[in-house]
């Protein structure tokens, strides 16, 4: 698999350095760069272009469910997961209504994001190029 | 002799008990177990912040510390209550960060 852009959004820049921290140290992610807020992420997303965006739920400036729709609309074809504090049947329902690609709780491993991200990306390459995925199986 | 019937104490409200120790801005730390030592002075401190300027610095600080405890208590047996407390602190931040420091409500959707 090809390295992977990905673009960090939150607020907390402990929580930035975090995951920086996590998918750094995966060969297969590169992070092109962060942003604070749901805003500064449409503007470094359109700027970017990356492969995936973290985005965090309660930003100020713009949360990431209102940030989330603006970001497909730029970038249909990026994946976003929505890592956050706030969980629940409510949570998610609101997030797939936003475009948001999946959704993980900051209070599980943050290990599971990078798995996440890994499936997710590797699901829709196959989706994108079947063949591939026929000769691969 | 009779006893003589003492007056009743004259509290109102606001009048402090004699033993309860005065609480000044200057002396905001009060004596209690520190409970879960990896977040609840941060805790604490952004819930005693009265400076506007401050508050959103203290709020981070204890997101972060809050953050990084859970991310310690993940797969622990032994971390059920303080995974409860860390919920319910975390409720407090957003509460303030919504009220205080003007972050977007995302339940007025």
């Amino acid at each position: 698999m090809p390295t992977k852009r990905v673009l960090l959004v939150d607020d907390n820049a402990v929580v930035r350095s975090f995951v920086r921290q996590l998918f750094e140290s995966q060969p297969d992610f590169e992070i092109s760069g962060e942003a604070e807020n749901g805003r500064d992420a449409v503007e470094k997303a359109e700027k970017l272009k990356p492969d995936l965006i973290i985005l965090d739920f309660i930003m100020p400036v713009m949360t990431g469910f209102d940030a989330a729709p603006l970001l497909k609309q730029l970038l249909p074809d990026t994946l976003i997961i929505l890592f956050t504090q706030q969980e629940g049947g409510e949570v998610e329902r609101l997030a797939r209504a936003a475009g948001i690609d999946a959704v993980v709780s900051k209070s599980q491993a943050a290990s599971e994001l990078v798995l996440k991200a890994q499936a997710l990306l590797a699901s829709t390459e196959q989706e994108h190029d079947p063949a591939k995925f026929r000769n691969a199986s | 002799m009779p006893l003589k019937r003492l007056p009743p104490p004259r509290l109102s409200i606001g009048t402090r008990p004699a033993f309860v120790p005065e609480v000044t801005d200057q002396d905001t730390s009060t004596p209690h177990t520190i409970k879960y030592p990896h977040w609840q002075r941060e805790f604490e401190a952004a819930l005693r912040e009265g400076d506007l300027q401050s508050l959103r610095q203290r709020v981070d600080a204890a997101e972060a510390a809050l953050f990084l405890r859970s991310q310690a208590l993940v797969g622990s047996a032994q971390g059920h209550a303080e995974q409860q407390a860390i919920s319910d602190a975390i409720r407090t931040l957003r509460a303030i960060q919504r009220e205080k420091l003007g972050y977007p409500d995302w339940n007025k959707r």
